[in-house]
């Protein structure tokens, strides 16, 4: 298995960023009778991190998870990182020349 | 009777020879036009939105010094025949980012003015920096003969 870190470009200024989860999103609770303190974090899987870039990145997300399925998984790495996971070095090649293919320089590979 | 029939039939048997003709030739070209669409569509880099942020000068500024440390990033890697996809390069980037930020707010306090290419060897210095301290011998010709941008990175 071999991970990479997935990036795409900023919007506004056009260089490579890549998200980054820094803390679970934390979930509360609401109910018509009663009062609920309760607040669970959640962490994001990796697909839900890379929607979070719509608007942030040059591209749409849903068409990156996309090209990224074929070739691998999304995945969010120990510190928070949108990462690829493949099975091996040649896949994550492949998956590179697919994202270079489909979006040009717009989405990158990189560790 | 049997010769007027023929007669009657040659024009009519040319006529939907030629209407099927003619209808098979549009169809395949209607054909190859909705592939050669679809095949475009699928390569055609959909962004998200028109650029509402390059009007901005300084967005605009931005931008070129990016895409310029880039592209000098990029060479170097090239030269030094080091992938993209090389596990180092995450630790290699980090430290250079980190010396990068501190070379840049050092220009700033000492009122050095760094031009967009400046900007961009600063970058490439700090990156050489970085890979000079894992072993990684750049060559001095792969670099920029910008002292004035060398000098930021030099400790005190």
């Amino acid at each position: 298995m071999t991970r990479l870190r997935l990036f795409g470009r900023c919007r506004i200024y056009h260089d490579p960023v890549s998200p980054v989860l820094r803390a679970p999103a934390q979930i509360g609770w609401e109910a018509w009778f009663r009062s609920i303190d309760l607040v669970t974090p959640q962490p994001l899987k990796g697909e839900e991190l890379l929607r979070r870039t719509r608007g942030w990145w040059t591209v749409e997300p849903n068409d990156v998870a996309e090209v990224v399925r074929q070739f691998g998984r999304l995945v969010v790495g120990e510190q928070g990182e949108l990462m690829v996971e493949c099975a091996d070095e040649q896949a994550a090649e492949a998956l590179s020349r697919a994202l270079a293919e489909r979006f040009e320089d717009q989405v990158l590979l990189a560790p | 009777m049997a010769a007027r029939t023929k007669t009657q039939g040659a024009p009519r048997r040319f006529f939907f020879l030629a209407f099927a003709l003619a209808t098979a030739l549009t169809l395949i070209k209607w054909g190859a036009r909705i592939g050669r669409g679809r095949r475009a569509a699928s390569r055609e880099v959909v962004y998200v939105e028109e650029d509402r942020f390059g009007h901005d000068p300084s967005v605009r500024r931005l931008r070129r010094v990016f895409a310029a440390a880039e592209a000098e990033q990029n060479l170097l890697l090239d030269r030094l025949n080091i992938g993209r996809l090389d596990r180092r390069l995450g630790q290699w980037r980090k430290m250079a980012l980190h010396l990068f930020e501190r070379g840049w707010a050092r220009a700033t306090r000492e009122g050095v003015h760094l031009e967009e290419k400046d900007v961009a060897h600063l970058y490439l210095f700090c990156l050489a920096k970085a890979l000079a301290t894992r072993g990684i011998a750049v060559p001095g010709e792969a670099l920029p003969a910008n002292i004035a941008v060398a000098r930021l990175l030099e400790e005190k």
